[in-house]
């Protein structure tokens, strides 16, 4: 038990007093009057964990077809094919700058609209960084999502015993058949981990947002950091208690999402 | 994509591709460049440090996790990973105000300390998994030799974690050295790692310049894995030891 205590000791400790900072902060009754006033807060933080698990869900389910191709390649490709890696190393700024690239109203995919006759002004072509259900934010996340999915897939991947495979062909299964009853099952437990990891990772998020978010509703990443720096003083209790809603929840969320499999998450790791 | 980018000249909307091309944003990386070595030197002091740091807190809590029998260990396990599932803005407000509270903001310590804090969880993860790895026997071999406690650490226990050092290590340093936001809110701009010098970039219209800069951005973990791949492997030969990926 000693041998734990150098990283226990630091890290424990400040965790648990940055929480109870926050928390503590948040305790001001009037920090709770404002926020259950505030009608479009409580639709930002809906946005957000919308936002956040759709990310989430889409990364996995594209990711794990995505491994599974990737896996049953030939071996020639396996070199070319570790470019999923790329979007890992990607900063979060770096991805927010490409997804404007491409994706504004000035950007590539609006010229390549233009060029083909689709639109004659860049207006036209829709704003999907700024404004519809936040679905740039949605885009950068699952790209850099689907790379760590894959990643994670790849590892669980390994331990498939391939004999079942060839089994199931050798009945008379189509590929698509095979990916769906043998595949999926056992990339659940990790589906499930990634899923709640991801989802969680981008609700804290705060640097994609920043760049690609709109102003309403909000990803609450960016509320916190507007109420704690760009407002008075007084402002900070309502960043806090937000902050505490989304810690509580994050617990929460953990829990159930991962009671049911606690066993096979150690295995998994 | 982003090489394209940091070449072109004007770039207006309609094409596909730009309508000149022009060095500016290779001009404007050479005027500026003492400025931005410096910024990428400090990046990387920090960004080792916090390997460093992360290794030797994580060190026997790894070795404690992996191989003595403790109760509760998967409740101790998922707590202790913590950091990295929860939103990282959670907790880095509230420590922020310890840490100055402790006169640890607009320092370097204060940021390798909160990085550390963020990601020594992907350490403690590749040294248990190196501990499970490497059994008891070679500690145990060594100290029937004779050898004493902190020689058999010395010789024996560390060279045979340098894989899982090497990988914990890797996700470490792209983790402190690409971040934005932590070393924002603790170093508060008097700490100048790179990632803070190319935020403005991004949010200007100056797109080259920030395509050349998030290139360079890019490339320096490339040439610092590069770079370990090479010297490792190496030492792994001259040591007899198979190249253990971890």
């Amino acid at each position: 038990m000693i041998k734990l205590l150098p990283l226990v000791l630091p890290v424990g400790f400040l965790l648990t007093a940055g929480t109870i900072v926050t928390v503590g902060n948040a305790l001001s009754a009037n920090a709770w009057m404002s926020l259950l006033d505030n009608s479009e807060l409580w639709i930002s933080l809906g946005h957000t964990f919308f936002v956040s698990m759709m990310a989430a869900g889409i990364s996995v389910a594209l990711g794990s077809v995505l491994a599974w191709c990737v896996y049953r390649l030939p071996k020639f490709w396996h070199g070319l094919a570790m470019l999923y890696k790329i979007p890992l190393i990607l900063p979060h700024i770096v991805i927010a700058s490409l997804a404007i690239l491409f994706f504004s109203q000035s950007g590539l995919f609006s010229a390549v609209a233009s060029q083909l006759g689709l639109i004659d002004n860049m207006h036209q072509f829709p704003s999907i960084l700024y404004r519809g259900y936040g679905l740039g934010i949605i885009f950068a996340y699952v790209f850099k999502e689907i790379s760590f999915v894959m990643l994670m897939f790849m590892g669980v991947l390994r331990r498939l015993n391939e004999n079942l495979v060839i089994s199931a062909r050798m009945l008379g299964a189509s590929p698509a058949r095979v990916f769906f009853t043998i595949v999926i099952p056992h990339l659940v437990p990790m589906m499930r981990i990634c899923f709640v990891v991801l989802s969680l990772y981008a609700m804290g998020a705060f640097e994609i947002p920043w760049f690609i978010g709109k102003t309403r509703p909000q990803m609450i990443s960016v509320t916190v950091y507007n109420l704690y720096f760009n407002s008075s003083i007084d402002h900070q209790p309502e960043a806090d208690a937000l902050l505490s809603i989304l810690l509580l929840f994050s617990v929460v969320f953990l829990y159930v999402f991962l009671l049911p499999g606690r066993r096979k998450i150690q295995d998994a790791f | 994509m982003l090489v394209v980018q940091s070449l072109a000249g004007i770039w207006q909307w309609p094409h596909l591709i730009p309508q000149s091309w022009n060095l500016r944003a290779f001009e404007f990386f050479g005027r500026q460049a003492g400025i931005i070595i410096h910024s990428i030197a400090v990046s990387i002091s920090y960004a080792v440090s916090t390997v460093g740091l992360s290794f030797v807190l994580c060190y026997f809590p790894a070795e404690a996790l992996a191989r003595d029998h403790l109760p509760n260990q998967t409740l101790i396990e998922t707590v202790l990973l913590l950091p990295v599932l929860l939103p990282q803005i959670t907790f880095s407000l509230g420590i922020h105000h310890i840490f100055i509270h402790m006169g640890l903001t607009d320092n370097w310590l204060g940021v390798v300390l909160i990085l550390t804090i963020f990601s020594y969880p992907f350490m403690l993860r590749a040294l248990i998994a190196g501990f499970h790895i490497n059994g008891k026997n070679f500690a145990l071999a060594a100290k029937n030799l004779g050898a004493k406690s902190w020689q058999v650490l010395l010789h024996v226990e560390l060279p045979l974690m340098l894989p899982a050092l090497i990988s914990g290590g890797s996700v470490v340093f792209l983790v402190a050295f690409t971040d934005y936001f932590l070393v924002f809110l603790i170093g508060g701009g008097v700490v100048q790692g790179f990632s803070g010098y190319l935020f403005p970039f991004l949010n200007s219209s100056d797109r080259p310049t920030a395509a050349l800069l998030s290139i360079v951005f890019l490339a320096i973990p490339f040439l610092i894995f590069a770079l370990i791949e090479l010297t490792v492997t190496r030492w792994y030969r001259r040591w007899g030891m198979e190249n253990h990926s971890a």
